[in-house]
């Protein structure tokens, strides 16, 4: 059994303002398609973020989805170990909430809540979580895409899992081609890659999935979203 | 107790106990980040002793020391502090402790009538956070990613502005207040950190006890990024710590020449407007020389466009051929000679670029370049090679030398002037800064704290990457 890392606080740090726009924009796109679909979700773009020598998850920009947009949580710093986010990155695959039936999901939640010390109240938990890495030509996570909702069983929908990974894909083909063809004022700027930073995993065991079988998106040459502008 | 109960309570436990690791841990760091600053007791130097001092190199160094104090044993100690010196690295330090400190009651030095009086205005100067780390990846990267005081490459003088800005956005309209003159002043917002500012100072010293500090400036407040002067006074006041944040804006003269600032506008970078062409003497060949030996022989030169104009869409494929000949190591080392001799591809890529760089050398001006160097002299171009500039300005000069592009001397300076009957005028002398005098002549007994600076000076520890933990401090 998993030693059980305590929740605590997330640091922020600075995330370019391009690198935010561009999550944001991706991320409404993303938003756009769980509208009527569900009437409370999130949606939000990490990254992995390059400092002194090691790599965490950032969050990009803020949630789309809420009523309104929050920038303080823009920037969120969290080790890669973290939730199903990173149980996406540590397998390079997608992951998200199993498909069970309500009464099912309620009786086996409060369980895996305890056993990662996750101790909100029942009432503010998602009841269904998504995950999409998006590998770098490396093979590792550049960005991952993160989604959770109220609505039970909404990301057990292979259909809809497969549209969000394809629009990934097409997030990913387009940061390939700025890289070549850059925007004259914004450009990526890649910084190496450090060693990942780890704490105890805190997915929910019995709750979250991988899913081999939708094809994950890729960038070919994209190994950290770093977007700036330039003079 | 009950299993779950049990398993809550060593969860719970865990928590502390990984909490309380994480403090100690950060104890430790800042103890060790301290050492390397402290003069005194409770005295600290900031970077003006160091290699490479770049405005983002100060800002780092400023950040790690506000850290350090706000984690270290000095933490509880904390009701007043000194910074002496309102440039940009002064600034970054009062703004990142106040941070962390809110109720600490800072004091601010600065000797010009201005913040930031080096870089207001100086729009002759491109600055670019991270482009002295080139070849490093993400040395390009434009914006310098700072938590407090960002900034993005642009010319010093909007630098210095959005400094200020930023600066004065912490502080409140109303920060500096002076103390029952200004009846204009209202009262900060509560929570909004206070800062007491004294500018155009005339008189600064740090006596013997090396906790207090004798002053003679004006009153000033900040109002938008604005230095309002109140009134002169002088004081001699006691506080918990001391930073000195000065020492490197002033720069060393060469005998009978004095320096005119780096940071001054000038018209070097511009073409000759007379008919006759003119001749200069760059006098250095450390970062600040050879930025304007670019600029007096390079068509157009900006110094964070200057990779993109030599190399275009080939810069990565060049960045690789000098990685592969380990360009930047040899620079780092004073390898360079030997490094170009034994390298073919080396010396391609050099003459690609001497081929590349050619049609864009002025031919308005004559530059010759001083490089005798201040202990034994110089006798070859190589040995300036080996001095401590940046890899990209080292590859400039080598690159303007097989070019043809200057003259290169090692005679003093005014053997020079004399053989090509150059104006004092057109003679820039680029001697580094005068640090450790100047920051000698802060205190009333230098002799006490020469050893320590020779040492800081020496052992160049503070090293200028970010030491704090993630999100110690909260972006701007």
């Amino acid at each position: 059994m998993a030693t059980v890392a305590p929740f605590r606080q997330a640091a922020v740090e600075p995330v370019p303002a391009a690198t935010q726009l561009a999550a944001l924009s991706f991320v409404s796109g993303v938003s756009g398609v769980l509208h009527g679909r569900s009437d409370r979700f999130r949606v939000v773009l990490h990254r992995v973020l390059s400092r002194a020598g090691k790599s965490y998850l950032q969050q990009a920009s803020p949630y789309a989805g809420m009523e309104t947009l929050d920038h303080s949580l823009a920037g969120r710093v969290l080790p890669l170990s973290t939730g199903v986010v990173g149980f996406a990155w540590k397998n390079g695959k997608i992951a998200r909430t199993r498909d069970l039936a309500a009464p099912e999901l309620e009786a086996a939640l409060p369980a895996d809540m305890a056993h990662v010390g996750d101790k909100r109240d029942l009432a503010d938990v998602a009841r269904s979580y998504l995950a999409v890495p998006m590998l770098g030509p490396d093979g590792q996570s550049t960005t991952i895409l993160y989604a959770d909702t109220h609505t039970v069983g909404l990301f057990a929908d292979d259909v809809l899992v497969a549209l969000i990974a394809s629009m990934a894909q097409g997030f990913c083909t387009v940061m390939d081609q700025m890289t070549t063809k850059p925007l004259s004022s914004i450009q990526n700027y890649e910084l190496e890659k450090g060693a990942p930073v780890l704490e105890e995993e805190n997915v929910y065991e019995h709750l979250q999935e991988l899913v081999p079988a939708i094809p994950v998106p890729r960038y070919s040459s994209v190994r950290l979203l770093n977007l700036q502008t330039t003079r | 107790m009950v299993p779950t109960e049990c398993a809550w309570f060593v969860w719970g436990h865990w928590g502390r106990v990984a909490e309380a690791l994480r403090l100690i841990e950060d104890v430790a760091r800042a103890e060790e980040v301290l050492a390397d600053y402290r003069i005194a007791n409770e005295v600290f130097l900031l970077g003006g002793l160091s290699s490479g001092v770049t405005i983002y190199k100060q800002q780092v160094r400023a950040h790690n020391l506000a850290f350090a104090l706000a984690s270290s044993s000095l933490k509880g100690h904390l009701g007043s502090v000194a910074v002496v010196g309102g440039g940009i690295a002064g600034l970054t330090f009062a703004a990142a402790l106040s941070t962390l400190f809110p109720m600490t009651r800072l004091t601010l030095f600065e000797q010009k009538a201005d913040l930031c009086p080096l870089q207001q205005g100086s729009e002759t100067r491109w600055v670019h956070p991270h482009i002295y780390d080139w070849p490093a990846v993400g040395s390009h990267r434009p914006q310098a990613e700072l938590p407090l005081l960002d900034w993005s490459e642009e010319t010093a003088g909007m630098v210095a502005d959005t400094v200020l800005r930023k600066f004065s956005q912490l502080f409140g309209p109303t920060a500096a207040i002076d103390e029952g003159r200004d009846n204009t002043a209202t009262a900060p917002e509560i929570g909004t950190p206070s800062l007491d500012l004294y500018t155009g100072v005339t008189h600064l010293r740090i006596p013997k006890t090396l906790s207090t500090v004798e002053w003679v400036g004006t009153s000033s407040k900040l109002v938008a990024g604005h230095v309002v002067a109140g009134n002169p006074r002088g004081g001699s006041d006691q506080f918990d710590a001391i930073v000195i944040a000065s020492g490197f804006g002033l720069e060393s003269a060469a005998g009978e020449f004095e320096p005119i600032s780096y940071w001054r506008n000038d018209m070097l970078g511009q073409p000759v407007l007379s008919r006759a062409g003119q001749a200069y003497v760059v006098s250095g060949y450390g970062d600040g020389a050879i930025v304007d030996l670019c600029r007096l022989t390079i068509a157009g030169f900006r110094q964070g466009r200057v990779l993109d104009d030599l190399w275009g869409a080939s810069l990565p494929v060049v960045e690789d051929r000098l990685a592969a000949c380990g360009f930047a190591s040899a620079a780092t080392e004073g390898r360079l000679r030997s490094l170009y001799e034994g390298s073919e591809d080396l010396r391609a890529l050099i003459d690609e670029t001497v081929a590349t760089i050619r049609p864009r050398l002025r031919r308005d001006v004559l530059v010759i370049l001083g490089m005798r160097g201040k202990g034994p002299p110089n006798s070859s171009i190589w040995q300036a090679l080996g001095g401590r500039s940046s890899t990209l300005n080292k590859l400039l000069l080598l690159v303007l030398f097989k070019a043809g592009a200057f003259v290169p001397r090692f005679e003093p300076l005014d053997l020079i002037q004399r053989e090509f009957g150059i104006s004092s005028r057109n003679i820039i002398v680029r001697h580094g800064t005068a640090a450790m005098k100047n920051v000698l002549s802060l205190f009333e007994q230098p002799d006490m704290i020469l050893k320590i600076l020779e040492d800081i000076h020496s052992n160049d520890n503070q090293i200028a990457q970010p030491l704090w933990p993630l999100g110690k401090f909260a972006p701007q």
